[in-house]
């Protein structure tokens, strides 16, 4: 037994959701639309329509960092924030996100295969830095589990999927299969690696009550429900529409791609409200170790 | 630090010295928790005062973006004040919940009259919206070894909860000098830490009997 009960924090709230959330779903959607574009056209494409697109990402990259300004205590400090690379989380993700968001801007005014890499690069840096970013938080209990970084990695990619859709069912752009099957196994990888963090096994009594929240019948229903079953219904209908190119099914696939869209990311972002407004319990504090002493 | 769980009463005179001395709100830097009766026959009641353990391998050093937090030479974990955005991020990786903020919203006049002396003059702003803790009383310990004291040994030298401590549970001084109090009592054994199972090195010692 804990000899000082876990408490709530109340010091991460609604900005670090923000930015956990929209840098989330923008690093993926960055990824995803590259693989998408580059597969199709070659890595060196320059269609207006997709560049417009690929500026989204630096753009909730930045929003995602303004938000978190509202949190801090002494923002204009920021000067300061890569002065630990060297250990901190925190350091790693600020820089490899201003690094993306110069990397892509410059790769959207002088378009050229070599920034494109690069900035993909530093978007997955960026995103591995988040989930490493919660991990190291040692007092919060829900965080400080080797899943919960990667759950972190497969919400964001399911959200940046989400996202694709959605731009992509609204601006006409091209989609093709490949889209939907990346769609679905994304769906899947999140629904398997949320499904093991959320099915904490029954010794680990802090864990099981710091996460309990997660397995609330309503969490469930629209986490796994809303955000995974339904997109995923409408991306299996999908499956077979998307050779068709008679005006009417483009339409269908279109509301399909955006209402499949708008689930996913609605799905994710209740998923990392969740995980950092939900599973907000500092631990409990142990004399010694957890189960060998007690002095109370 | 060592502290005698045996010999605490719970009188809360270190957290009120800690305000008064440290200009920070009470509780914010040490607490004294009541662990309540033991499920033992003897029926025990235990109270354990908790503040930064100033850790080895310090999770909050470890985080901070600034490297606002850090470790001196001698072992004290300490905050460069002027460094730190208030982030909350050492505070979400701190396992014994010993850090705070004092949020501008919440700068009230009771907590500017402690952070600022009463009157409210602006003698340390730099105290209100960065991360805040215990720092076993550091400019107090500095200007006591400028003088030749020896900490634990002198008062000048000592934290400002060691010296009121009533039931004098609380001892301090270096644990690297074989000859110093804590380092004696640490050889007699029956001492334990905090979260010992998370390998952060709390340099703060419990003597729990």
């Amino acid at each position: 037994m804990e000899h000082i009960q876990p408490v709530k924090y109340r010091v991460w709230g609604w900005p670090a959701v923000f930015n956990f959330f929209m840098g989330g779903m923008a690093s993926g959607f960055y990824v995803l639309r590259f693989f998408d574009i580059s597969l199709r056209e070659g890595i060196a494409f320059s269609e207006p329509q997709d560049m417009i697109s690929m500026l989204l990402s630096p753009l909730l990259i930045v929003l995602g960092f303004l938000f978190m300004t509202f949190e801090a205590g002494r923002p204009l400090r920021g000067v300061y924030i890569l002065g630990n690379l060297k250990s901190s989380w925190m350091s790693r993700e600020v820089l490899s996100g201003t690094v993306f968001v110069l990397l892509a801007s410059m790769n959207w005014l002088f378009p050229h295969p070599l920034l494109h890499v690069l900035s993909v690069g530093a978007v997955l840096v960026y995103v591995i830095s988040q989930g490493c970013m919660v991990y190291r938080a040692r007092a919060v209990t829900a965080w400080n589990v080797p899943l919960a970084p990667i759950s972190f990695f497969t919400s964001s990619i399911v959200g940046g999927c989400g996202l694709l859709l959605i731009v992509s069912g609204l601006s006409g752009l091209a989609f093709s299969t490949q889209m939907v099957v990346t769609g679905i196994v994304c769906l899947v990888l999140n629904l398997f690696v949320y499904g093991i963090y959320v099915r904490i096994p029954q010794a680990n009594h802090a864990l099981r009550a710091a996460t309990a929240i997660l397995r609330n019948p309503l969490s469930l229903l629209v986490v796994l429900g809303l955000g995974h079953l339904v997109p995923g219904i409408f991306l299996i209908l999908l499956l077979p529409l998307t050779g068709l190119h008679e005006m009417a099914s483009k339409h269908l696939q279109d509301a399909l791609f955006v209402l499949a869209g708008l689930a996913m990311v609605s799905g994710v972002a209740f998923q990392k409200i969740l995980v950092i407004l939900g599973g907000n319990s500092l631990r409990g504090i142990f004399m010694g170790h957890p189960q060998s002493r007690s002095v109370c | 630090m060592v502290i005698d769980l045996r010999k605490c009463i719970g009188c809360k005179a270190c957290t009120i010295v800690c305000k008064q001395t440290n200009r920070v709100p009470v509780n914010s830097w040490r607490r004294v928790f009541d662990c309540g009766l033991s499920p033992t026959p003897e029926r025990i009641r235990t109270f354990i005062p908790i503040s930064c353990m100033h850790c080895g391998k310090a999770p909050c050093v470890e985080v901070c973006p600034t490297a606002a937090s850090h470790r001196r030479s001698d072992g004290i974990v300490a905050i460069r004040n002027e460094r730190c955005v208030g982030c909350g991020y050492c505070i979400v990786a701190c396992p014994y919940q010993a850090r705070s903020i004092i949020f501008h919203d919440k700068y009230d006049l009771e907590v500017k009259n402690i952070v600022h002396g009463l009157g409210g003059s602006d003698t340390n702003p730099d105290r209100v919206g960065v991360a805040t803790k215990c720092n076993f009383c550091l400019p107090k310990i500095a200007d006591g070894m400028r003088k030749g004291c020896r900490p634990g040994r002198d008062a000048d030298a000592s934290p400002q909860c060691v010296i009121s401590c009533s039931a004098k549970a609380m001892r301090f001084g270096d644990l690297d000098d074989p000859d110093s109090v804590v380092s004696q009592l640490l050889r007699e054994g029956k001492t334990a830490r905090l979260q010992e199972e998370l390998g952060t090195d709390p340099s703060v010692y419990y003597i729990v009997d």
